[in-house]
């Protein structure tokens, strides 16, 4: 199906059925680095590449990308971003002393942990929608990169990007104590839609 | 060497192309597996950038600024419309990153492909590629004056190359 064929009550659902995902993802982070996470519910919308890497605050922006795709039932990748403050936020919650990410490198001790977080967040994700909709979805290794945001963000358009002009764009935004920020984009395939559509019964 | 201070700045999104006169500073920011290709005619003081998505060139009914071939072919059509003479056409190609780095095959080497691609196309125009800064792991943003050809690549760490 067609990205312009996705009407309110698709939108909807896809919402609904991220919504339940990323819960499940924020509690996993929640339980990692002992602190509280709140989830904003997701935003689901109909992007024109172009202007992808404005939503995450600028093409220029230093930030921590950790990118996976996912496998299965569905196909897809999916992008999490944390802006460089809230990735040495969360690095210090897990390895104590370590400042990397602000020194504007990863260390190898950092990009783990980081794929860590990466990898927790998709599976639960991935888990708690593969459950709801009886689908099998798997995440990839995460890989992980420390750049500019327009850097990060247009290598996962090209995966996309020979389909179509416009990408679907689930975004989420979680919120901790400190000062803890990330988005969250899911970007199925084109073809994965339908299959993800039909399995929450909304299309026929 | 790059413009002056009051240069007027244009940005030049993913799959978009830009072409300027004179003091005009063409921005591409933050190129991971983009290719930006810059061509200029120092001669006429005239210039133009591409910030390329994909190599190839694409059908109907995609935007055709998103794909290397039809994205060239339109910056240099414009180009010569605004009096540019294609004999006197110089390039400068920057971006096409391997952003991260250890993915398996099936990902491999868009930011690879998207530099053979623009340069396949270029010498297939006869248009010399006078420098380039491509490839590596990391991001890249890039100004490029239209009117001397000069460029200016800064990467995530501040770290800054002229071109």
């Amino acid at each position: 199906m067609l990205l312009s064929d996705l009407n309110t009550v698709h939108l909807d659902a896809l919402r609904e059925i991220s919504n339940i995902g990323m819960g499940n993802a924020a509690t996993a982070l929640s339980q990692m680095i002992g602190t509280r996470v709140d989830l904003r519910v997701p935003k689901v919308s109909v992007a024109a590449i172009e202007e992808v890497p404005d939503l995450i605050g600028g093409a220029e922006r230093l930030v921590v990308g950790v990118y996976l795709q996912i496998y299965g039932d569905a196909r897809g990748n999916m992008l999490l971003i944390f802006p460089r403050s809230s990735a040495t936020r969360l690095l210090s919650m897990l390895i104590p002393g370590d400042d990397s990410a602000r020194e504007g490198l990863l260390t190898e001790n950092s990009a783990s942990a980081l794929r860590e977080i990466g990898n927790i967040l998709a599976s639960s994700y991935l888990s708690a929608m593969g459950s709801l909709l009886s689908l099998t979805l798997i995440p990839s290794v995460p890989s992980v990169a420390f750049d500019m945001a327009g850097a990060i963000v247009d290598y996962t358009l090209a995966e996309l990007g020979a389909e179509g002009d416009t990408t679907l764009v689930i975004e989420t935004e979680f919120m901790g104590e400190p000062q803890l920020q990330g988005h969250f984009f899911v970007l199925p395939d084109p073809q994965s839609l339908e299959i993800l559509l039909r399995a929450g019964k909304v299309f026929k | 060497m790059n413009g002056s201070e009051t240069a007027h700045r244009i940005r030049v999104r993913i799959a978009e192309f830009k072409v300027a006169k004179g003091d005009v500073l063409l921005v591409a920011i933050g190129l991971g597996s983009c290719v930006g290709v810059a061509v200029y005619d120092p001669e006429h003081e005239l210039g133009g950038m591409a910030h390329i998505l994909l190599p190839g060139r694409g059908s109907s009914k995609d935007n055709p600024n998103k794909f290397c071939d039809t994205s060239i072919d339109a910056m240099i059509s414009q180009i010569v419309a605004m009096g540019g003479a294609i004999k006197s056409l110089k390039a400068k190609i920057v971006g096409g990153a391997h952003m991260f780095a250890w993915l398996g095959d099936s990902s491999k080497g868009v930011g690879e492909r998207n530099v053979r691609a623009a340069k396949n196309k270029l010498a297939s125009l006869n248009i010399p590629i006078v420098v380039e800064e491509t490839g590596g792991s990391e991001g890249r943003t890039v100004e490029f004056h239209a009117g001397s050809g000069a460029m200016v690549v800064r990467n995530a760490r501040g770290i800054e190359i002229n071109l």
